[in-house]
């Protein structure tokens, strides 16, 4: 079962409650077939945002777009859209069978075409053997699936899911993920996933929205977002420990320290933002910049330091776990390749130079 | 610790014993009164002998009173106040839960007000209201002057009248109404998760689908325990049956079987048959108790959350 994938246009989109602006406005579009994670903070608008392409929620002002409809005013059962809902929602007085075919029987389809088609999907996530228990029979990991097969049934040109794994285990959550990538392969609907959850995010998605206040932060492939943060936000947000930030001051030829140290030589001018990765920091005997140890968390391949620089500000650095520094004080090389520059005001990325 | 314990259990027995002792008396008294024969009452007053005239005394009630007729209108009036009180509440917590209306909290408390206003404290304008369920309208009329204007047209004033005293739907309408049970459901409905409706209304479900698909099969239990509470509240009612019903025929048991004893000037009434009567009348309550136990316990467990 492949689905006709088309694309949605979000266009100025808005949502306010009375005199709160949960998505003060939205332009985007998601590209047919694609794996969009919308990911930010909890209260960043990303659930509101689903529920407004869903039709659960009414957009203040604005339209909404899946292929060559235009939907923001249609019921949500017209739009085409199923969803996936973090605490699985499923029917508890009804059997797997009945959950899956609900929409089937709403929507009219004879009882023995219903049945093929639960069948189908069942078979599809690997519930064949359950479809006559009660969802309360079922463990997390298989309730989820249920909830995925009743959002798959009715082949939706897109497909919503709002956090469905955070109420999995670790363990179960990255089962599902790689459940959920091959499915998406298989089925090939736009879809939308909405999670806090960044490894989520980098490891689902084809591109991420990584949203903050109701607007887009940025929207980019994952190794853009992670490699070339748009913001102060993003690279803070992205990445664990996050990317480290330095305020310095480039004179044109080097970059000083708020303390006139030099740290490096770069052509950048006045004062700016400085990132950098945790596990770009080269520790090197010959390096120029020294930092002094204060902490370490071993976590098997890789060791988390944290140190400070000689202003006091500390800075993360990832190793592997043989590589980690022994001792209090080391000198590191920041390789210029990794080094991304913000405006300290402003929070946004200035281009590579 | 363990002595102290014993000696604890010991103690709250015993309380309770008494307790039960306290609340069995009266009716183990009543139990063996209507054993006895009129006669025998009247000779030995209120003795604890039992006697052997339990049969006779049944037959009594069966071929002299109206007892048996009104508990069937008990039964009725019972049915239809539980049902009434249950459609209602539902609908009511369910259009105040899922239905964002912008004076819903406003109306859940008048809901909650009419708790504070049972029928023995307004029996006579329930009455007034029953004997001619139209008087608003007639009223309305009169005060917007259109009967003023009927009259000059017609020549007749407008009057309708209709009365619901001595008829099953006006001795159970006036308490169908009753907060505590919209409440309930209401707290009820509030712990099924938001997502149900959502999902609900993206398979297709219209809120009538699914009120009817998917919250009323889940309000089973809730809707059970209130159904068994109200029908023993029904049943156990005693001023409003006795306002509204005007004929024997139409009273209810409980106050027919207080119209068993007549004054004591008439001398001393058959009390050997008025008790057989009364333990006639506790059969169907005492049963549904029995049989509806485990929800009665629970609709108490989730009234007071």
């Amino acid at each position: 079962m492949r689905t006709q994938a088309v694309d949605i246009y979000l266009e100025g989109v808005t949502k306010s409650y009375g005199a709160i602006q949960a998505i003060p406005h939205l332009t985007a579009r998601f590209i047919a077939g694609e794996f969009t994670v919308i990911l930010g903070p909890s209260g960043c608008g990303k659930s509101t945002l689903l529920m407004c392409i869903a039709g659960l929620e009414s957009l203040s002002s604005g339209t909404i777009k899946i292929g060559d409809d235009f939907v923001h005013r249609k019921e949500p059962k017209d739009r085409g859209c199923a969803m996936v809902f973090q605490n699985y929602a499923l029917y508890p007085h009804m059997s797997v069978l009945e959950n899956i075919t609900y929409n089937l029987k709403i929507a009219g389809l004879a009882k023995n075409e219903r049945i093929v088609r639960a069948r189908k999907v069942a078979r599809i996530v690997d519930l064949d053997d359950y479809l006559d228990r009660r969802p309360g029979q079922l463990s997390g990991g298989q309730r989820q699936r249920v909830a995925i097969a009743r959002a798959i049934v009715r082949e939706p040109r897109v497909l919503l899911y709002d956090e469905p794994l955070s109420n999995l285990d670790a363990r179960l959550r990255q089962d599902m993920r790689q459940e959920l990538a091959q499915l998406h392969k298989r089925i090939g609907a736009t879809s939308l996933f909405v999670t806090h959850d960044q490894l989520e995010a980098m490891s689902l998605a084809d591109r991420i929205m990584l949203l903050n206040k109701g607007s887009i932060e940025q929207f980019d492939t994952p190794e853009n977002i992670y490699n070339n943060p748009a913001s102060i936000f993003v690279a803070t947000f992205i990445g664990s420990p996050s990317m480290n930030l330095i305020e310095v001051t480039g004179d044109g030829k080097v970059l000083r320290l708020e303390d006139d140290t030099i740290l490096l030589k770069d052509t950048v001018c006045g004062a700016v933002m400085m990132g950098i990765r945790p596990e770009h920091i080269i520790l090197d005997p010959q390096g120029s910049i020294k930092l002094y140890v204060q902490y370490q968390e071993k976590l098997g391949a890789q060791t988390v330091t944290s140190a400070t620089l000689p202003t006091g500000q500390s800075i993360m650095l990832t190793t592997p776990a043989d590589q980690a520094p022994v001792q209090k004080v080391v000198t590191a090389l920041f390789p210029a390749e990794h080094i991304r520059y913000f405006d300290p005001t402003s929070g946004v990325a200035r281009p590579a130079s | 610790m363990v002595e102290d314990t014993r000696l604890l259990h010991t103690a709250a027995n015993i309380i309770l014993l008494i307790g039960m002792a306290f609340i069995l008396l009266p009716l183990v008294i009543t139990a063996i009164v209507a054993t006895q024969s009129y006669e025998d009452f009247i000779a030995q007053g209120l003795s604890l002998r039992i006697g052997d005239h339990f049969w006779q005394n049944i037959k009594t009630v069966f071929t002299e009173t109206t007892i048996p007729r009104q508990i069937t209108n008990s039964v009725i009036v019972a049915l239809l106040v539980a049902c009434g009180k249950c459609v209602l509440a539902f609908l009511t917590a369910f259009a105040i839960v899922y239905f964002q209306a912008r004076y819903g909290t406003l109306i859940f408390a008048f809901v909650l007000a009419t708790i504070l206003m049972p029928i023995d404290l307004r029996v006579i304008t329930t009455y007034q209201i029953a004997a001619n369920i139209m008087s608003p309208i007639n009223g309305l009329m009169d005060l917007s002057g259109l009967n003023d204007l009927i009259e000059r047209l017609g020549g007749q004033r407008l009057y309708f009248e209709l009365s619901l005293l001595n008829s099953y739907i006006g001795m159970a309408a006036p308490v169908v109404a009753h907060g505590t049970g919209t409440f309930l459901f209401r707290q009820y409905l509030r712990t099924l998760p938001k997502d149900l409706a959502r999902a609900a209304t993206l398979d297709g479900a219209g809120p009538i689908r699914f009120m009817i698909d998917i919250a009323l099969p889940l309000s089973k239990a809730p809707m059970a325990a209130l159904f068994v509470l109200m029908f023993l509240g029904g049943w156990t009612q005693y001023l409003w049956p006795l306002v509204a019903a005007s004929t024997p025929d139409m009273q209810t048991a409980v106050v027919g079987l207080a119209r068993l004893a007549p004054n004591l000037e008439e001398g001393i009434p058959d009390y050997p048959m008025i008790m057989t009567a009364a333990l006639l009348v506790s059969i169907i309550p005492l049963g549904v108790t029995a049989f509806m136990q485990r929800f009665i316990t629970y609709g108490l467990t989730l009234v007071e959350k």
